[in-house]
């Protein structure tokens, strides 16, 4: 029955067969290099976690708020702020902050973050200004942006003046900054404190009470007078037997509030008294305090199994239980069975007698009817997060290391070993094609054989043999251009050599013959008849010889500086100090390819009817 | 007939000036290095000795009994297993470079839409530097995170196939970079992945010189395309692939960056299957300071190859001859 088919169906279809699997080839030999540079613009902790599609930025609802006109606001920690009414979405705005934290104070809200500053939104006015916060003028450290836990903000009563900072291992930092005009007026640094190095500090909420700016960290709370600018120690750590604050408000004006984990403290602010007044260990299950907020003289605590209330004298007034946000998925969709989220309430916000405001993780937000104990409606940012497309991580690349360096130096030293040993190894080719002088049949094996030998064997000899050279002579070599071009040029002439005979053999003698007719002494010759037929050949060597040479490693490593440093010996160095920054190491992978990659695109005519040429004709 | 050679000499000086650059540069960095490491393998050179170089206490063929039967010597311990790697990471490379080249330009030898931008493509892998091949599959191949294992594992349930085929797979991820045979199978797919776009394009060179004349005989005699393929078109392109064997094993016998960078710190014993020869005495060498046993191996292993080299040119010289 098969036989009956057609030959030329029987054909096509064989083409379309060989046409997908050739398809399929393509695509898996393209992988990994899609993969690199794909990689290198996603973020570490995405590649950690073994994640293929590039992450999204959490979209949790951090701020929330009923305006005048009953539309409701909500800031999502990607920056993105957006207007609801009548569930739909009236105006967003999106900053793609990292690490973002908002305040609001009548009609500005205030955006700070880790990687973009301080932004003020006018609510009214609907436009945005932006203030850069020189954060890293303390650190020092290039890469300080990816270890930001979240920056830390807080607001002067009237709305005139904010205080921020970020959550940073041993970062004391705090600017104050004219709400107004948006400038920085001054900066405290906690971290005079403490004269240990040791000892580090991380600012993880601030508030201010009176004229004292207050500070909870990790080593308890720290005062910082306004008016003098002088930093105390109000309450040390010990007495919250060595944990951290982690939220920290005011009630009124005497009396400030602040918790750890577990337990919840209230400090009073003229009498210097810290009082423990709840704590979740009592409760049945051991529940995490996971937001805190006050207002209409009560404290709202959030933990993972619903909503607890005190009063200003630390009572409590009322726990009401419910896992409201139980089956709210990935997305922020409700769905029943959906996955369980840690960490419920994330954040309180707007508070009245009437109803709060319950903050969940992926956009959703509860609105509570206090007065009846129930849950009367759910909101949904339904935008995920901007995705996370990193262009960082070449910035923070460039800022690490100096690759800009590397890279010059590479280009050097592989385009001027390029031009040298092509110089050499075409006169050397085409006099051992052309003329049978005696010894033109040793010399070719000798050049054979030159790539027998293995390169570790060089490497102490070459090495030794240079530093005598320079201890009589003078003159450096390690470290210098000149000496590795040298040893780079003498060890890829051989090979040059090898591909080019075959080029020089393939043009007809007749043509030479002619032009040495006409007069032409043997250098014209080859200058005039040989050298132009033979261009594309010496063309294909050289790019060989430069790709070779960018890849090389063992010499480089040995012979070169902290000044001549090549591309390879700096991602080398650069691999063993980031072992599990994988997003910096593709970053790194892919510059160094896209120059060969460009040069290889640019000349892959000449390259390929070359080195193919070269190979079979011989 | 005896030969003037002065006369020759005179004949051909241009052809000696053109000569006379390449020629000293091999004497000084490929002759004159070479004699020092081979005089280097007898003596007794280690960072105490360094300093001395030459002069260095000579030892006969102590290094040599030393790698090849001392069991104490620490460069005897790895010796055997990454000489058998690079045996079997050698040929399974070079075989599987010409194999897996010899299919795709067999495909790219057809007339179709796009041929040239197909072919360049096929060709970008060659064009990466070893060491980021290194680096790049070094991170493919980790454990969790890797995009092998994922892809394996978490894509197409690679242990529930196997499992359903009747082969017993752990669902866990496996370790590639650990030492286990399976880190030969790491380092070999990368090499090829990165060699095999060369003899592709050599081979499709070779194989558009193949005349049509001969294909359209097999037509008539009734051939099918396996007849053709091992009747005519291997055969016929003999000169091209014993070239790139030849290709094969200088490079993948003396290969080092793609190990050395794909191992994270590179410098560090990869395992007993992870270890090639030249990987070996580089970190004997260098990491250990026994110069002097680092060149013995070396010469050793240039030996084999050179020897190698002759068998393989005692095979090409009848490849010539028959082209002739």
């Amino acid at each position: 029955m098969f036989k009956k088919v057609p030959y030329h169906v029987k054909y096509k279809i064989f083409n379309q067969v060989i046409n997908f699997v050739m398809i399929s080839m393509l695509i898996i030999t393209l992988f990994p290099i899609f993969w690199m540079i794909y990689n290198s613009f996603m973020s570490n902790q995405d590649i950690s976690l073994g994640r293929i599609m590039m992450g999204r930025a959490a979209h949790h609802v951090i701020l929330s708020r009923k305006l005048v006109d009953n539309s409701i606001l909500l800031g999502t920690s990607d920056g993105a702020i957006t207007f609801y009414k009548d569930d739909k979405i009236i105006e967003r705005n999106n900053f793609k902050t990292f690490a973002t934290s908002m305040e609001m104070n009548n009609d500005k809200l205030f955006i700070s973050s880790g990687d973009k500053g301080l932004y003020k939104y006018d609510l009214l006015a609907k436009q945005a200004e932006n203030l850069q916060i020189p954060w890293q003028e303390q650190l020092k450290d290039p890469l300080f942006i990816n270890k930001i836990a979240g920056t830390v903000m807080t607001l002067s009563a009237d709305g005139s003046k904010l205080w921020l900072t970020i959550a940073y291992n041993n970062y004391g930092t705090i600017f104050e900054v004219d709400a107004k005009t948006m400038t920085i007026l001054r900066s405290f640094d906690v971290r005079t404190l403490f004269a240990s190095s040791y000892e580090k500090i991380s600012i993880s909420a601030l508030v201010t009470a009176g004229d004292i700016l207050y500070a909870g960290t990790n080593k308890g709370l720290i005062e910082v007078s306004l008016a003098d600018g002088q930093v105390k120690q109000a309450y040390g750590n010990d007495i919250l037997q060595g944990k951290d604050i982690k939220y920290l408000r005011s009630i009124n004006d005497q009396q400030l509030v602040f918790c750890t984990d577990y337990q919840v403290y209230l400090y009073t602010r003229s009498t210097h008294e810290t009082k423990a007044v709840y704590s979740t260990h009592s409760t049945e299950y051991l529940r995490v305090i996971s937001a805190m907020r006050t207002g209409q003289d009560q404290v709202y605590i959030g933990t993972s199994a619903g909503l607890v209330i005190l009063d200003n004298s630390g009572k409590l007034v009322k726990d009401i239980n419910g896992a409201w946000f139980k089956d709210v998925d990935e997305f922020g969709h409700i769905r029943d069975g959906g996955k369980l989220i840690e960490g419920d309430i994330i954040n309180i916000d707007f508070i009245n007698d009437q109803e709060v405001f319950l903050e969940s993780l992926h956009g959703r937000v509860a609105i509570f009817d206090l007065k009846e104990d129930k849950l009367v409606s759910t909101i949904l940012v339904d935008k995920p997060g901007y995705i996370n497309f990193r262009w960082r991580n070449y910035v923070d690349l460039w800022n690490n290391i100096d690759f800009g360096l590397y890279l010059r130096n590479s280009f050097i030293i592989c385009g001027l070993t390029m031009l040298i040993s092509m110089l050499l190894a075409t006169i050397t080719a085409y006099a051992l094609v052309r003329f049978p002088f005696p010894g033109a049949r040793t010399f070719s094996v000798g050049i054979l054989a030159t790539q027998m030998i293995p390169g570790v064997m060089f490497l102490i000899p070459i090495h030794i043999m240079f530093t005598n050279f320079t201890r009589y002579t003078g003159i450096p070599i390690h470290g210098t251009f000149g000496g590795i071009i040298f040893i780079y040029s003498a060890f890829f002439l051989p090979f040059s050599v090898w591909i080019l005979r075959s080029f020089f053999a393939a043009i007809p003698v007749a043509l030479e013959e002619a032009a040495t007719i006409d007069g032409c002494t043997p250098f014209q010759v080859f200058l005039k008849i040989s050298l132009p037929l033979a261009i594309p050949g010496v063309i294909a060597t050289g790019v060989f010889v430069f790709i070779v040479a960018w890849d090389e490693l063992m010499f480089a490593w040995i012979l070169t500086n902290a000044k001549t440093m090549t591309i390879p010996v700096g991602i080398r160095l650069f691999v063993g100090n980031f072992q599990n920054r994988f997003d910096l190491m593709m970053a790194a992978a892919t510059v160094a390819t896209v120059p060969v990659m460009l040069i290889f695109f640019l000349l892959q005519k000449y390259i390929v009817s070359g080195l193919t040429a070269g190979a079979v004709k011989e | 007939m005896r030969r003037n050679y002065i006369a020759e000499a005179k004949k051909y000086k241009v052809a000696y000036a053109f000569i006379a650059p390449a020629f000293v540069g091999m004497l000084l960095l490929h002759f004159l290095p070479l004699v020092q490491g081979i005089y280097m393998s007898f003596l007794k050179l280690n960072q105490f000795t360094l300093f001395a170089y030459l002069g260095a206490p000579y030892v006969g063929l102590r290094n040599y009994s030393d790698a090849l039967f001392n069991p104490a010597s620490p460069m005897r311990l790895g010796l055997g297993h990454a000489a058998l790697n690079t045996l079997i990471y050698g040929i399974v490379v070079t075989i599987g470079t010409i194999s897996i080249g010899m299919i795709v330009a067999l495909m790219l030898n057809r007339k179709f839409f796009g041929r040239a931008l197909v072919r360049t493509f096929f060709i970008f892998p060659w064009v990466i530097p070893q060491f980021v091949v290194g680096i790049l599959w070094g991170f493919m191949w980790q454990q969790n995170n890797g995009v092998i294992n994922v892809m394996l594992y978490d894509w197409f349930k690679f242990d529930k196939i196997m499992q359903f085929i009747g082969f017993h797979v752990s669902s866990t991820k496996p370790f590639w970079l650990s030492g286990d045979p399976r880190t030969l199978v790491a380092i070999i797919l990368p090499t090829m992945w990165r060699g095999w776009p060369l003899s592709m394009l050599m081979l499709l060179a070779g194989l558009q010189g193949i005349s049509q004349d001969y294909y359209e005989a097999a037509d008539i005699d009734g051939a099918n395309g396996w007849q053709k393929f091992w009747q005519i078109t291997f055969p016929l392109l003999k000169p091209v692939w014993s070239i790139l064997i030849l290709f094969g094993m200088i490079f993948n016998f003396y290969s080092f960056n793609i190990v050395y960078m794909m191992f994270g710190n590179g410098a560090g014993f990869p395992g007993d299957w992870g270890d090639l020869i030249m990987v070996n005495i580089f970190r004997n060498a260098f990491l250990r300071y026994d110069f002097g046993t680092g060149a013995a191996v070396s010469v050793m292993l240039m030996t084999c190859m050179i020897s190698a080299v002759l068998v393989w040119y005692s095979f090409y010289k009848n490849v010539e001859k028959d082209r002739a």
